[in-house]
């Protein structure tokens, strides 16, 4: 048999191959085919697909169940909430940065800004308890000189939003700030001094020069966060997450944790699951087509 | 620049410079006020005295969470967990990215979209631990760094930095010979430094910092990382008893402080290394978004 010139040339690259597609197909693909235990029921000790087909039963019974309902809005108000704040600083953020004319102290301000979004979520969340504690929180002791009583904050459902979405920004504003900044830095100089030419002042610079250059940039990330805007941090809800306060703070990806690990209603679970993953995969897609399409960007 | 000598301007500037300076200050005094509460006597902590600066100075809290046995298992697995995973994982995506990044591969862009395909729908939780349980992998290492090897975005950045290495490079090393294993080896990878700096750094604080894989594929507690036991530290179900604990070193110690003390010797291996690699970290970010 004749090997061809090109399979002679490219058989160490589909070697190299060989490991990365079968992880992909045992890992990746392996979990997508899993979902038909939605479909089917699981008897404990069984195939993990499975032992029989029951069509839709496990989506009529969360259909019909209030508490997911309730984890249904709070995913969606949450993100809502978390989405438009969490987009808006970093822009507001970079373009005060870039106005600090000292290049050190800029460097400085940035390197530090970012640092929280390589700290643990356990960590975050620790500080976060210890912070609000009621009885040694350094904010409860503030409160007090005012003659406010202590308030239990992580208890509290009215303020699991108001945590989850600060800590949010205390964790990632720097971090999500890096692309404004380099898109920033590559505007232009001979821009402004056109502007300043026609007697623009600094103010006038940024409205009309500075954010029109970094407007790409802006709706690219607009675009790609509110595709994956239901991606919530799972793990910081379930952290920050106590029966006080699951009003609020149950959320589509713990009700699947709770129901599915927890529980053991595997297929239930699993149901939910495929159902939130549906969702998310519809804005993703929508958010990459309509980015492709404005800016020619796209994650793929 | 005229619009810098207005008074306008000026105002600007000062409030700028607050406004700054208050961002800072927001970012630094959770971890100052942490540090001091853990470095405190139980009476200034129990007492909300503790700001930024420790009130009477000790290391009991310290010592207490290092006397603390699984403590220093935790340390050890957590070292293990990352040292195995992020080798894994840097392995795994090399011999991925580096075929991919071959324009003239025939079935590239197919197996792009196999991959990629992944990054948009996942499996979910309860399909991937149904998975891990079934390939007997429940409490051993290959639970925590076998599904996640791969992660679809930094194969992107990989694929993208190899991309880019100018092709002729490549040509000459193989009329000398070369075969791709080689030229991998020899001549892309010490070019792709930068790229291989910024994942490494990803990589190592992600397997550092998780805890919920360990939660739920190992049952075992003596494999469990030090994520973990500082998660239960401060869910309060370790270090329980502690009352009795206190007592032996003279009531020097505080709930706070030691939750502190823990939270602070975790965070700290990020802490030495940040400075020194956070210019990695960004350029990482960077080569993300420079993709049209």
């Amino acid at each position: 048999m004749r090997v061809s010139p090109y399979f002679k040339r490219y058989k160490a690259y589909y070697i190299m191959l060989i490991l990365p597609i079968v992880y992909f197909i045992i890992f990746r693909y392996g979990p997508i085919i899993g979902n038909v235990l939605a479909f089917r029921k699981y008897v404990p000790g069984g195939s993990i697909y499975g032992e029989e087909w029951v069509g839709l039963q496990y989506f009529k019974m969360f259909w019909n169940d209030p508490s997911f309902w309730k984890a249904f809005q709070n995913t969606i108000l949450l993100s809502v909430m978390n989405l438009a704040i969490t987009f808006t600083l970093p822009i507001l953020f970079a373009l005060l940065l870039n106005e600090i004319l000292n290049k050190k102290i800029k460097t400085v301000i940035q390197t530090i800004s970012y640092f929280p979004n390589f700290v643990a979520v356990v960590v975050v969340v620790g500080m976060l308890k210890e912070i609000l504690s009621p009885t040694s929180g350094i904010v409860n002791s503030f409160l007090g000189y005012f003659g406010i009583d202590p308030i239990f904050f992580v208890n509290e459902p009215g303020w699991f939003r108001t945590i989850y979405i600060s800590s949010d920004i205390w964790q990632f504003m720097g971090w999500n700030a890096i692309i404004y900044t380099a898109a920033l830095s590559s505007v232009d100089t001979q821009l402004y001094e056109a502007a300043e030419m026609d007697g623009a002042g600094r103010w006038r610079q940024t409205l009309s020069v500075t954010i029109p250059q970094i407007l790409p940039t802006i709706s690219v990330v607009l675009i790609i966060s509110l595709g994956s805007m239901l991606m919530l941090g799972f793990e910081k809800v379930l952290l920050l997450y106590t029966p006080s306060n699951s009003v609020t703070s149950e959320i589509i990806d713990t009700f699947v944790f709770r129901m599915g690990l927890q529980n053991n209603n595997y297929s239930y679970a699993t149901a939910v699951g495929l159902f939130g993953g549906l969702i998310g995969l519809v804005l993703v897609s929508a958010g990459n087509y309509i980015s492709r399409k404005i800016s020619g960007f796209s994650l793929y | 620049m005229l619009y810098r000598r207005s008074l306008g301007f000026k105002w600007f500037m000062v409030i700028n410079s607050v406004i700054m300076l208050l961002l800072v200050a927001a970012i630094l005094i959770p971890f100052l006020h942490l540090l001091s509460v853990s470095l405190s006597h139980s009476s200034a902590v129990v007492g909300g005295k503790v700001g930024i600066w420790p009130k009477g100075f000790n290391l009991d809290a310290y010592v207490r969470v290092f006397e603390h046995p699984s403590i220093i298992v935790g340390f050890k697995n957590s070292i293990f967990q990352t040292v195995l995973g992020t080798t894994l994982s840097l392995f795994m995506l090399t011999i991925c990215a580096y075929p991919l990044s071959k324009r003239t591969l025939k079935g590239r862009k197919l197996l792009i979209l196999f991959i990629m395909f992944t990054m948009f729908f996942s499996g979910g939780l309860i399909p991937t631990y149904m998975l891990v349980k079934s390939l007997g992998l429940l409490d051993t290492i290959w639970a925590i760094v076998l599904p996640f090897s791969i992660t679809p975005y930094y194969l992107l950045l990989m694929m993208t930095y190899f991309g880019g290495i100018p092709e002729e490079i490549e040509e000459s090393a193989m009329l000398d010979g070369l075969g791709p294993f080689r030229i991998l080896v020899k001549i892309v990878l010490p070019l792709s430094k930068p790229i291989l700096a910024a994942l490494t750094l990803f990589l190592i604080v992600y397997y550092w910092n998780n805890w919920f894989n360990s939660m739920i594929y190992l049952n075992n507690t003596d494999k469990h990382p030090v994520m973990m036991i500082v998660r239960n530290i401060i869910s309060g179900s370790e270090l329980a008893g502690n009352a009795a604990a206190v007592g032996d070193i003279g009531n020097s110690v505080s709930t706070a402080s030691l939750k502190a003390a823990a939270i602070m010797s975790t965070t700290l291996p990020i802490m030495l290394i940040f400075p020194f690699t956070q210019k990695y970290f960004a350029k990482g970010v960077m080569i993300g978004s420079v993709k049209g």
